[in-house]
């Protein structure tokens, strides 16, 4: 009776502390920000939680909605690691976008389907700052 | 050239140098802005330069804004997919006849706050970004069907501590083939292309189309060399006030729906976007008075007085009457229009009384032509109408009494015939034919009656049997005893076989004589008349008879 206490206890908790723990945008910015034709326009990204690996995708928008570029797809990040991508700040067609605001999206997706996403703002200035 | 197309080219020629003052825009994206203005333009996906014919269509075609006749003013505000990302518009569009149709507005479009990073990565605090542009058009309308419009707008970005601004350009037209008509009637068919941009200038062309309750409206967008944004809207209007909308702009479905009353209205939209949401409301608002141009009300009225000339021809009255009240809201001094209203209103009545007195409504068509004659007081054609129908009502209720009257004579006279008082009937039955002379089934009833009643003229000559003797002893008691039909009937009978056999003549002329003033002491002169002209059948001579029938007949006149 009592191992068998036990077993249901560790079939409870452990998937709840090392399979179960919900997957999370811990880290997402990007610098300088404002940026200009000038940056670099550098993306910092964190995940926690399982699963230990996912597919990260980054994609810029403009103000009315509209795909600018999509800087990465299905990205391979791991769990708790750092990740730093850049984009050079063209659109799709390699020219450089209107001054102004832009939404980037990050999209964490685990092979589970579970998805998770996050939107940063940053500015483009045609100008140096 | 007149001044106003000096000033329209003026505008133009203004707009087209723009360009060269301009470099900051030098991406490939669509401007901020486009797309953005009003709750209906964005639940059709932006496809509005052919549709545009207000003040939120300004920013989308300039050109729009000419075919508007009243002052347009719009509030805009749109949420847009994350917290502090809002869009806010204020614009106007009016008349300004005779010269040109003037547009403006204000438009703001907030990022919101955003995160300040140095190039190190580091948080070093937070900065709001927004754009503003103001901008400021005019549009004229070419023979009523074709518009150009142009605007200039100053845009002005800022982010953090730097700022940046520009001037810009949008040049449009429309091309709307029977807009000179009436609401309504309007063409539903609209081709429209707009220039916008500075660097490289970017385009729209687009179309739409209405039919009834429903609109369909269609554009793309060339953003740039090889980059094409396609956008679709259609509109449900089952009642004027209310519609219902959706769209695709590009592959974001929208949807949206609008209420308007009073010059009051409200529209919404919903978009979703690929990166979220976007809501949108306009409160909008028209006002003054209708500042159609004169040269397009003059060709309208023209038109207009063509038509209700038709349609009063061919007697299609309500549409004639449209017509006649059309021209007059434009033009109350239309000495024409006010006639041939009147006309029409006249002849309308006219036939609608004619369609009451073939249905027995002569009361409501005795209204209407009084209706008539408040129009025209002097007109001696309507008086006989009137005199017609006033006739017409007389004889209906003449005949409705006389009808009542005929049936209850003829009760009277089935129960004489039924107690065997066959002069009695006679005498009601005769009296029907005078309320009624051609009425031929009481001829038929009478002529049986007489028939039952043998011609006092004719007497055949047959043996007296002891019936017949017993048949008048009876019959003179009972003229003797008062029983005067009784008596009548016996001594009729045997009259009929035996003439004036020993006193049936004089007996019989007693009966009638009293069963006469019986009916005279009751007022029933013809009855009367009737048993007393019996007794001159008998006895041509008979004074005393010859003095009554006399004496009722003169009162009968009196009382007719």
């Amino acid at each position: 009776m009592k191992s068998a206490i036990i077993i249901i206890f560790v079939l409870l908790l452990v998937p709840a502390t090392i399979w179960g723990q919900e997957m999370v945008i811990d880290t997402f910015y990007a610098y300088p920000n404002p940026f200009s034709c000038e940056d670099i326009l550098n993306i910092v990204l964190k995940f926690t939680g399982q699963p230990h690996t996912a597919s990260a995708t980054l994609q810029v928008f403009d103000q009315v909605g509209d795909l600018v570029n999509t800087i990465a797809e299905d990205r391979q990040v791991t769990s708790n690691i750092r990740v730093k991508i850049t984009w050079n700040g063209l659109d799709e067609n390699g020219e450089r976008p209107n001054p102004g605001g832009y939404f980037i999206r990050l999209q964490i997706e685990a092979d589970t389907g579970e998805r998770i996403s996050e939107i940063y703002k940053v500015v483009y200035l045609e100008v140096s700052k | 050239m007149k001044p106003q197309s000096t000033i329209t080219l003026l505008l133009l020629c203004i707009s087209l140098a723009l360009p060269s003052q301009s470099s900051a825009y030098v991406g490939g994206q669509s401007d901020l802005f486009y797309g953005a203005s009003g709750g209906r333009p964005t639940a059709l996906g932006g496809a509005y330069i052919a549709l545009s014919d207000d003040s939120v269509g300004f920013n989308y075609n300039p050109a729009g804004i000419a075919f508007i006749t009243q002052h347009h003013m719009d509030f805009t505000y749109s949420l847009r997919f994350t917290e502090g990302s809002d869009f806010q518009e204020l614009s106007y569009a009016g008349p300004i006849p005779p010269i040109i149709n003037l547009g403006a507005s204000l438009e703001r479009l907030s990022f919101g706050e955003v995160e300040w990073r140095n190039p190190g990565g580091e948080l070093v605090g937070s900065y709001t970004s927004s754009n503003i542009r103001f901008s400021f058009g005019g549009a004229r309308s070419f023979f009523g069907i074709f518009s150009l419009g142009g605007k200039v707008s100053y845009e002005r970005f800022s982010a953090a501590d730097q700022e940046d601004s520009h001037p810009d350009i949008s040049i449009g037209f429309q091309l709307r083939p029977g807009a000179d008509l009436e609401e309504g009637r309007r063409g539903n068919f609209c081709l429209a292309g707009v220039l916008y941009g500075t660097n490289p200038l970017q385009g729209s062309f687009g179309a739409s189309f209405t039919h009834d309750v429903v609109t369909l409206s269609g554009q793309v967008d060339a953003i740039t060399e090889g980059i094409y944004h396609l956008r679709f809207g259609g509109e449900l209007s089952l009642i004027d006030s209310f519609a219902i909308r959706a769209g695709l702009d590009d592959s974001s479905p929208t949807f949206g729906i609008g209420v308007k009353a009073g010059g009051i209205s409200i529209d919404y939209s919903y978009a979703y976007k690929e990166l979220g949401t976007i809501h949108t409301a306009t409160l909008g608002f028209v006002f003054g008075p209708d500042l159609t141009s004169i040269a397009l009300k003059k060709k309208r009225i023209k038109l207009w007085l063509q038509e209700g000339k038709y349609h009063l021809q061919v007697k299609n009255y309500t549409l004639a009457i449209e017509r006649f009240e059309n021209v007059l809201s434009w033009d109350e001094e239309n000495y024409e229009a006010r006639e041939l209203l009147q006309k029409a209103r006249l002849e309308m009545l006219l036939e609608e009384r004619g369609g009451l007195l073939e249905v027995g409504e002569y009361e409501r068509a005795l209204e209407l032509l009084h209706q008539a004659k408040d129009l025209d007081p002097q007109n001696k054609r309507i008086d006989g109408h009137i005199e017609a129908t006033l006739e017409a009502i007389r004889k209906r209720e003449w005949t409705y009494i006389e009808q009542e009257r005929i049936w209850e004579l003829y009760a009277q006279a089935s129960e004489q015939v039924r107690r065997l008082n066959l002069y009695k009937a006679v005498g009601i039955l005769e009296e029907i034919l005078e309320l009624d002379p051609d009425n031929s089934f009481i001829k038929d009833r009478l002529k049986e009656v007489r028939l039952k009643i043998t011609p006092v003229a004719v007497v055949p000559t047959v043996e007296i049997t002891a019936d017949i003797i017993s048949t008048y002893e009876a019959g003179v008691a009972a003229i003797d005893a008062g029983r005067l039909n009784e008596g009548i009937s016996l001594l009729e009978g045997v009259y009929s076989q035996v003439g004036g056999y020993e006193s049936t003549v004089s007996k019989l002329s007693d009966g009638y004589f009293y069963l006469g003033l019986d009916s005279y002491s009751r007022g029933r002169l013809r009855e009367a008349i009737g048993y007393w002209q019996r007794i001159l059948a008998l006895e041509p001579g008979n004074a005393q008879a010859t003095k009554l029938i006399d004496k009722a007949q003169k009162e009968l006149a009196g009382m007719e």
